[in-house]
């Protein structure tokens, strides 16, 4: 119980953090919005001529649009920027002198952000959906809805715990700018932020499949069309979860070999 | 006249220089950035070849005109990047931190000195396999001549001049609000977007991506130059948004630094 209480009160400080910032704030929905215009007449102007490519039709290209925006606003809360900051400015310091755990610290205050982020984020696709008249493949399924939604949490976790660990390497790199650029380069391409990871050809997405980028987006939205098979969905689950335990280990130990190295020099 | 530039140049090797020691004592975060980006090129180059698997030409465009697009996109990017996107992106941050203090103390313009303190060295070597495709493509494509060379040329300079105008005026905001990240974002965005010829566009986005967020004028002009598709009302309107957002960008400068209270120091 007095677990949850403490980070309870940073889930809310997170949430304030935005709120303290409304431009910035107003601006990353505004960027959201325009983010999902662009690609919407992107793929008008691919569908113009054709009915279905690379798997979906004009429908579920416009339903996937919406989807990734909000799973994106979701799920990717940079937090690792944070972190590697106050490694680098010893600001750190001060959590690892207090009862609580930096992994969760982080994971909470990401929540607050999340909750307020998620909320907006149906108001700024109502606003996309009454400009464009686009229309929405709604998943009929309570299964597969499900389904969605369990890998949407998993794929918080995976997203979470990847990012922290790219973070923690600042206590080896100055502010880790290369680990954070590199892993936020191939998780915005590789993910399917920008389009279905069908466009490209069988061999790739095979590939893709074994690495853990298009399991915080892609692969959780093909569940929700009811693209993947009940092997596929059920091994997108396995993968996930494994993936997830990977990478908590790994956190684990970098954190542990990094406290080891980390000599307070910011503070 | 000459007297200032030959200071200016002094002083900007002096940033670059510092730039470049500081990358040489943390190689390991350099290789990786290196190896970040030259993957991103060669991801969206890849995913330009699939794309075309599956349509035969984009609004027009054919394969070979599209990647022309994305190289110049590209080569623009990078070239903003080296120059003064840095400088502009860690403004914020000198500012509420007080750090933009010592920029005033210093006997040279505060523009010039916030916008080219950080040169990319990075982004030089990326620049290398943009130009590698991007000159291989033009000798497959249609429409290129050695005339629109030096055309292309220009428009390389008048849209890195717009970005410049542009950087400057959302920079300006930085000493009225406290975070402006987002607005960085969007630009970031817009030009993944603008990696596509802007035809593939509504009217209303292309007038949108060409007037208040000029990524068309930046990235679209130059590579319509070297496809030989430049038309005059576009000439017109790149001209006419670098005189705009020049006097808009000066005076934004000037609200901006009066608006600067030196809170942070």
């Amino acid at each position: 119980m007095h677990f949850f209480r403490v980070y309870l009160k940073v889930i809310k400080l997170g949430w304030e953090r935005v709120l303290l910032f409304r431009m910035n704030f107003l601006m990353e929905q505004l960027r959201s919005l325009i983010l999902m215009f662009s690609l919407y007449y992107l793929y008008a102007s691919l569908f113009r001529t054709q009915g279905n490519l690379f798997g979906f039709d004009s429908v579920k290209i416009s339903t996937y649009i919406i989807l990734s925006s909000i799973v994106a606003n979701f799920v990717f809360n940079y937090q690792m920027h944070a972190l590697a900051d106050s490694i680098a400015d010893g600001k750190i310091n001060s959590l690892l002198l207090k009862p609580i755990s930096i992994f969760w610290y982080h994971l909470a205050r990401g929540v607050g952000e999340r909750i307020i982020e998620l909320g907006t984020s149906f108001v700024t696709v109502a606003l996309f959906l009454i400009i464009t008249r686009a229309p929405f493949f709604l998943q009929h399924s309570p299964t597969l809805f499900v389904c969605f939604v369990l890998l949407l949490m998993l794929a918080t976790a995976l997203f979470a715990v990847m990012e922290s660990t790219v973070g923690l390497l600042a206590f080896w790199l100055l502010r880790a700018h290369g680990p954070r650029f590199l892993f936020q380069t191939f998780l915005e391409v590789l993910s399917g932020k920008f389009f279905p990871l069908t466009i490209f050809p069988a061999f790739f997405v095979q590939i893709l499949k074994f690495l853990p980028f298009g399991y915080v987006l892609y692969f959780p939205i093909s569940v929700y069309f009811g693209l993947a098979t009940p092997k596929e969905i059920g091994s997108t689950f396995g993968i996930t979860i494994l993936w997830i335990s990977t990478m908590s280990l790994l956190y684990v130990y970098i954190l542990k070999r990094g406290l080891k190295v980390y000599g307070a020099y910011g503070s | 006249m000459r007297v200032t530039l030959k200071k200016y140049l002094k002083v900007y090797k002096i940033f670059g220089s510092n730039v470049l020691s500081s990358l040489f004592a943390s190689s390991l975060d350099f290789l990786l950035l290196l190896i970040g980006k030259l993957v991103i090129f060669y991801i969206l180059m890849f995913w330009v070849n699939s794309m075309f698997r599956h349509v035969s030409d984009l609004n027009g465009y054919s394969r070979d005109q599209v990647i022309v697009f994305f190289a110049v996109s590209f080569l623009m990017d990078k070239l903003i990047q080296v120059f003064f996107y840095r400088g502009f992106q860690l403004l914020p941050g000198w500012i509420n931190e007080g750090d933009f203090d010592r920029l005033l103390l210093l006997p040279a313009n505060s523009l010039f000195l916030s916008a080219f303190r950080i040169t990319d060295w990075n982004d030089i070597l990326v620049m290398i396999p943009i130009l590698f495709v991007l000159v291989s493509k033009l000798f497959t494509v249609g429409g290129f001549s050695l005339l629109s060379m030096p055309i292309f040329l220009m428009f390389v300079f008048l849209g890195l001049s717009v970005a410049f105008c542009f950087f400057t005026i959302v920079s300006s905001l930085a000493f009225r609000f406290i975070k402006i990240e987002a607005i960085m974002r969007i630009y970031r965005d817009f030009m993944y977007l603008a990696k596509f010829p802007p035809e593939v566009f509504s009217l209303g986005w292309t007038v949108l991506l060409t007037s208040v967020v000029p990524i068309f004028i930046i990235v679209s002009l130059p590579a319509k130059a070297v496809l030989g598709l430049l038309t005059w009302p576009w000439v017109c309107t790149g001209f006419g948004s670098l005189a705009m957002l020049f006097v808009v960008a000066i005076k934004a400068w000037k609200w901006g630094l009066h608006g600067y209270s030196s809170v942070g120091s």
